[in-house]
This record gives structure tokens, sequence and C-alpha cells, in this order.
């Protein structure tokens, strides 16, 4: 029995060992969390949503050819200015590589945050039109509905962070979105301008947010390599 | 004359200018070929002239960004060579649309391209990967050929800006063939060095690399780079490998001849035969050969008697009594051993047709006293005491050799199986009895050696009850597919072998 009892003992250690050296290095940070857990650490967190970032810029970037041989198929020669089709944002986004150095981690977190925000809402709807279409292929509606779900996890993901590099507590959208956006038209050429307009945008929106997370990324871990402002 | 080299003349001038003045237009449309940007910071338009009616003409290149209405011109007209506009860090914003256009102008007039709308995000090409190199490296049982390149300078790879990845493709170079060979392609991922295993001995090879950014453009295709394996690293290697299968092959064959002939044991080293069931001390062969002293002397001390053999020994004893034919049944127990289904109605016929009830003698007065002999050593048995036999059901188990119960089922299935139906009915009837067995008795001489006909009952395989006074009576065997009659004045019975007989008493009446 004692012998049993012995590798028992040993079987259960090597199998639990492993979990305690790849375990997440847990951070407990400052007193003002007390009561909370102790959360993930800022590198994996990071890691997390680039990847997150990275993933649904690609599939934003799916559903936009999806779309477009959606129109093409179905004869829609949308020819839509992309010029100004896409509403500005009322806090401005940094626009260029080293306008994007110039500017701190809390402004490319807030930055962060209201993309991500501003596109859930936006995105359901989307959704749920496109359901109302006739021949959507199916591929853009599992897509559709994979963004809506992927940006909320990104965003609680971007919210976490904040709190962990800023140590602030959970932003609120200032700016005021339009919400006109919310209009149901009768009108089949406007709703699918508009379908395509949401999409087209929040494709590359996702470009901006997948940038911002992997920049600040390097900053946060590997300060040396990155360069800075 | 003068009159026609004249008009041939006036008509040459006329022709020529006409022909002067019709070269004059204005510009053709020009035409944006494509705009690229190598690292996602920068980017430059290219566009392609149209006709310049002859005239010198110039052109400009403005833009407007996306939701203002400012026009600029392009800030750099020559770095990226001839019909080129380059967008330096400055005036590059990504994630907005450029409206580009080209005027060309030249005195007669402006001609306006078709607006292009540009997003850098959309346009990323990167340069080709730099300083690609091939080495071969020679491992003894491995051979390899590494491939290494450097990322395009101008790529920020490192600070997380754009990620890269890399593609490899080689060929072989066929210089007689006149087909080419096809490329292979390997992707890479971000690493800046990749090996190629097992390449073809003798072969040159032809390597290039591309790159992408993000999910941009691949690029061009890098300068080749170009190796040659050398020739003897296979020799040795197919030898070894055709001595080792010539090898395996006679070995092979060995073993197959071997187990051909020597089946049986080897079958029976890896898959020992199940033993069967056995008695031990019993010899199923010597009961085949029909000796019924040598089994027995290997069950029993020796000076058993000896028996006329039958080769399978079912041996039921039925204890039976004349009774008339009216006698009701159901007051009596049955005990019935069938084998067999079929035996069912002709048991149930036959019972009430043999029923012969042998009935020691029921007076109270007279204790038939019967003699059991025992022989064995084993038989420690006692039977209880003739008191309690009388008038008393009793219940009396079937005894082994070593005094154990037995079940009469088990006690069938040990017998060989000769005769398919095995009907043994007692009917008990009357007052049975028996003797105390003692095992001072046993000096006593063997009765049964000599006659058989005392024996009444059977207990067990080595207890015989024997009757002194015995009326007239008649064992009966009933089976089903044997029909044996019963001898008035005498007594058969089956010979014995090992002998179980399950009597059942119960009291009907």
């Amino acid at each position: 029995m004692k012998k049993t009892t012995v590798l028992q003992v040993c079987v259960a250690f090597v199998l639990c060992s492993p979990q305690v050296m790849t375990g997440s290095p847990v951070d407990c940070p400052d007193q003002d969390t007390a009561g909370t857990s102790c959360s993930i650490s800022m590198e994996k967190l990071l890691e997390r949503a680039v990847q997150h970032a990275e993933l649904i810029y690609r599939v934003s970037e799916e559903s936009k050819l999806l779309f477009d041989e959606m129109l093409i198929s179905n004869g829609m020669n949308l020819h839509i200015p992309e010029g100004n089709m896409c509403a500005p944002k009322t806090v401005p986004v940094p626009l260029s590589k080293s306008e994007i150095q110039q500017i701190s981690d809390k402004w490319i977190l807030h930055s962060l945050l209201i993309l991500a925000q501003f596109w859930i809402d936006p995105l359901a709807e989307v959704q749920a039109s496109l359901e109302n279409y006739e021949n959507a292929p199916s591929a853009l509606l599992t897509r559709s509905k994979w963004m809506s779900t992927k940006l909320m996890s990104l965003e609680q993901g971007i919210t976490v962070l904040i709190r962990q590099i800023l140590g602030e507590g959970s932003l609120t959208l200032e700016g005021l979105e339009e919400t006109s956006d919310r209009f149901v038209s009768s009108n089949i050429l406007e709703t699918v301008r508009r379908d395509y307009s949401v999409i087209y945008c929040f494709r590359k929106d996702a470009h901006k947010m997948q940038t911002f997370l992997k920049l600040l990324k390097c900053r946060q871990i590997d300060k040396e390599n990155c360069s800075l402002f | 004359m003068w009159r026609d080299a004249e008009q041939a003349l006036t008509l040459m001038w006329l022709l020529s200018w006409i022909s002067h003045s019709m070269c004059h237009s204005s510009p053709g449309r020009p035409r944006i070929t494509r705009c690229r940007s190598p690292e996602k910071e920068t980017f430059t338009c290219w566009w392609e002239p149209g006709s310049t009616g002859g005239l010198p003409t110039s052109y400009q290149l403005y833009y407007r960004k996306e939701s203002s209405l400012e026009v600029f011109e392009c800030p750099d007209y020559h770095k990226a060579g001839n019909n080129s506009c380059y967008f330096d860090k400055r005036h590059t914003s990504i994630w907005i649309i450029y409206n580009i256009t080209v005027v060309a102008s030249n005195a007669l007039g402006k001609a306006y391209s078709e607006s292009v709308e540009v997003d850098v995000m959309d346009i990323v090409q990167p340069h080709p990967p730099e300083n690609v190199n091939v080495t071969f490296m020679q491992t003894t049982n491995s051979p390899y050929f590494l491939v290494q390149w450097q990322p395009p300078h101008d790529a920020d790879t490192r600070s997380g800006w754009v990620t890269i990845k890399y593609e490899v493709r080689l060929k072989i170079e066929n210089s007689g063939n006149e087909e080419d060979s096809n490329w292979e392609s390997y992707s890479a991922g971000k690493q800046l060095e990749f090996s190629i295993y097992s390449p073809q001995p003798g072969a040159n090879y032809i390597v290039q690399v591309r790159c992408k950014l993000d999910q941009g453009l691949w690029s061009e295709w890098s300068p080749s780079a170009f190796i040659q394996i050398p020739d003897n690293m296979s020799d040795t290697q197919n030898a070894f490998m055709i001595i080792a299968v010539t090898l395996m092959v006679i070995i092979f064959l060995l073993t197959a001849g071997v187990l051909t002939v020597k089946m049986k044991p080897v079958k029976h080293f890896f898959l020992p035969p199940v033993p069967e069931p056995k008695i031990s001390g019993l010899d199923t062969q010597l009961l085949k050969s029909g000796k019924a002293e040598d089994i027995f002397s290997a069950l029993i001390t020796p000076g058993y008697p000896q028996i006329a053999q039958r080769s399978d020994h079912q041996v039921e004893y039925l204890v039976v009594s004349d009774y008339d034919e009216e006698m009701d049944f159901n007051g009596k127990a049955h005990l019935e051993f069938q084998k067999g289904e079929n035996c069912l109605t002709d048991t149930a016929q036959k019972v009430s047709q043999n029923s012969i009830q042998i009935t020691l003698n029921s007076s109270q007065d007279v204790r038939t006293t019967l003699s059991e002999h025992v022989y064995s050593g084993a038989v420690s048995s006692q039977l209880s005491a003739t008191s309690g036999v009388l008038g008393e059901p009793q219940e009396l188990l079937p005894l082994d050799c070593n005094g154990l119960p037995v079940k009469a089922q088990d006690q069938n299935t040990q017998m060989s199986s000769g005769s398919k139906c095995e009907h043994v009915s007692i009917n008990p009837a009357g007052l049975m009895g028996y003797v105390e067995v003692d095992e001072e008795k046993r000096d006593q001489t063997p009765l049964v050696g000599e006659d058989y006909s005392m024996v009444t009952d059977v207990i067990s395989d080595k207890i015989l009850v024997l009757q002194d006074s015995i009326p007239k009576q008649g064992h009966k065997e009933v089976k089903c597919d044997k029909t044996f009659k019963a001898e008035e004045t005498g007594v058969v019975f089956e010979p014995l072998g090992y002998l179980e007989t399950l009597t059942t008493f119960s009291s009907g009446s």
C-alpha cells in the first residue's frame, strides 16, 4: 500500500508541476483592487489582444471581399464613392506612423477603446440586416456574426489593459455617437449601401486597432528594440 | 514644267504646314498605372502619359485627402523616376483616402486623368528580401542546405508596425531538358533562414525568396541563388540499404520455414493449450481404452471389485419399487434427470409404466439391516442413523468421494456422454433405510465382489446399499435410448463408474 500511495503522490506531483511551471504568472498589483482576483500578466494580455485584433482584421477583409462578390453576382454595380464613406470619429485618430509614435500609451489605449466601442452596435445591425438578404452567402453571415462577438471580447480586453497599464477605472465613451445610423430604409439600394459602408469602414478601423495594439505591445514589452518617440 | 514644279512645291509646303499644325494639339489623357507603398510609411504613384500632342507637355499630380477639399500638389516628382510622384513620410497618412489626379498640360490645353482613390493600407508591397544565400551542410546521415536572407532594408519589422512573412521557392536547374521543372514553394514564417532536407545529389538548385507585409501584396522574387549538390553521398547509403533489405528478406524466409516445419511446438510455445477439465487421478485416455482397473486404481485403493466395463458410465440409479399403476403419482416426489428435451414425454410415460418401487420391508418391526461397504480411503461420510430415517423424509444429497455434496447436474456432465437422454426417476414411496457406515467395517470382505444381486442402492460411488433379505425386486433403469427390462430374478444395474445418485425424499402423502 505504501508503495502505491507514494506512486500516486509522485504521479500527482508530476501532473501538477507542468501547470505550475507554465502557469500564468499573476500580478496582484495594488490595494485598490483588493477583493478582486489577480489578473493575468500584461505580456499575455497584450499578446492575446494583438492576436484578436489581427484575426478580426483578417475576417473583416474576407467579409468585404465576400460582399463585393455578392454585389457583383447580383449585378449591382454600386459605385460607392469611397471618399467620404466612413464617418469621421469625434476624436481624431493619429494617421501616420510618426504621429503614432509620438503619442503616449494612454492616448493609444483611449483611441482603441473608442474604436472598439464605436463599432459594436453597427456590426450588430449589419448582421441583422444581412439575414434579410435573399442570397447572401452563408460565409458572410457567419463572419459578421463572428466579428461582432469577437469585437466585444476585444473591447473587454482593452478595458482590462487600460486598468492595468493606466490604472484607470472603466472608461465611458464621451464622444457622442451619431445615432442617426439607425435608419431602416425600405430602399434596398440604400440598405445595401449602408451595409457595405459599415463593412468597408470597419475593416479600416480593424486595421487601425491591430496596428495600435502591435505598437503598444512592442512598447510595453520590448522597450529597447522599438523605436521610441 | 515650271508650273508643275511650283505646284508640287506649294503642295508639299502646304502638306507639311498642315501636318505640322495638325500634330499640335492638346495632350491626351494620362493614366495612373499604379501606386505602391513599400513599407506602409511612404508611397509612390506612377502614371503613363497619353499622346503629347506634339508639344512639350508637363505633368502635375494633384491630390485631395479624404474629407477635405483642399488640393495639394505632389511633393516629389523625381525621386522615383520619370512620371512618378513620391510621397514621403510627412505627407503620407494611412487610413485615409487619397484622391489623386494627374494633369497633362501643354501650350494648347490640358488633359485630366481619371481620378484614383488610394488608401495606403491597401497598396502595400514590400521590396524583395536581400542577401539571399545558400550553403550546403553536409552531415553524415541527413544532408541539407540552408537558405538565409535579410529583410528589405526599409521595412520596420522591429517595432511591430508591420508583420513580415517570407516564402521560399526552389527548383532544379535542368540545363539539358527543354521543359521547365516546377517550382516548389515553402512558407517560412517570420524566420530569416530555412533548411531544405534530402536534396537530390548532383543537382543544381535555384532558390528565391519573397516577402509580404501584413495582408498586403507579395513582393517580387529576390535574385536567384544557386547551389550545386555534390554527388558522392548516395552510393554508400544505397549499398547499405540493399544489404539491409536482403538480410531482412533472408531472415523472414528462415523464420517462415522454421515455422512451417515446427508448427505445433511453436504454436504451443506461444499459445499454450488450455487444459481440459480433469479429475485428478483420472485419465480420460484410460477411460476410452476401457480398463476399469486402471481407472479405479487411480481413484481408489486397489481391490475394488472388477466390474464389467462399459465405455460410458452413465450411472444413475433408479431406486424403484413395484407399484400398481393406479398409484397416484402426485404424491410422490420425482427427481428427474433429464438430458435433452425429447425425453420429457417419454419419461412421463415410462415412469408411469415402469414404476416399480422398492419397498423395503415396511413393517416397523423389521429393520432391514443393510450393510454398507465402504470402499475407499477417502470416504468418511457417515450416514445418519437409521432411526431418523423411517417415516421421515430425508434429504440426501449425493456425495462424492470426499463427502462433499455435489449437485446432480454436475455429475451428469462428468459422466461420459454416451446416452443422450438420461432419465432417472426416483420415487420414494416406502421406507428406505441405510446403515451407518463404520470405519471398522472396512475390514469385512467385500460382498459385492461376487454377488451384485445384493445391492439395493447406491448412494455414492463408494457406498452400495446391500440388502440381506430381498424380496424379489427389480431395479430398473429408465433410459430413453436404451430399453432395459428389469429382470425378475436378478438385479441388473449398470456397472459403476463413478456413481452419483441423487436421492430426494420427500413425503408426498
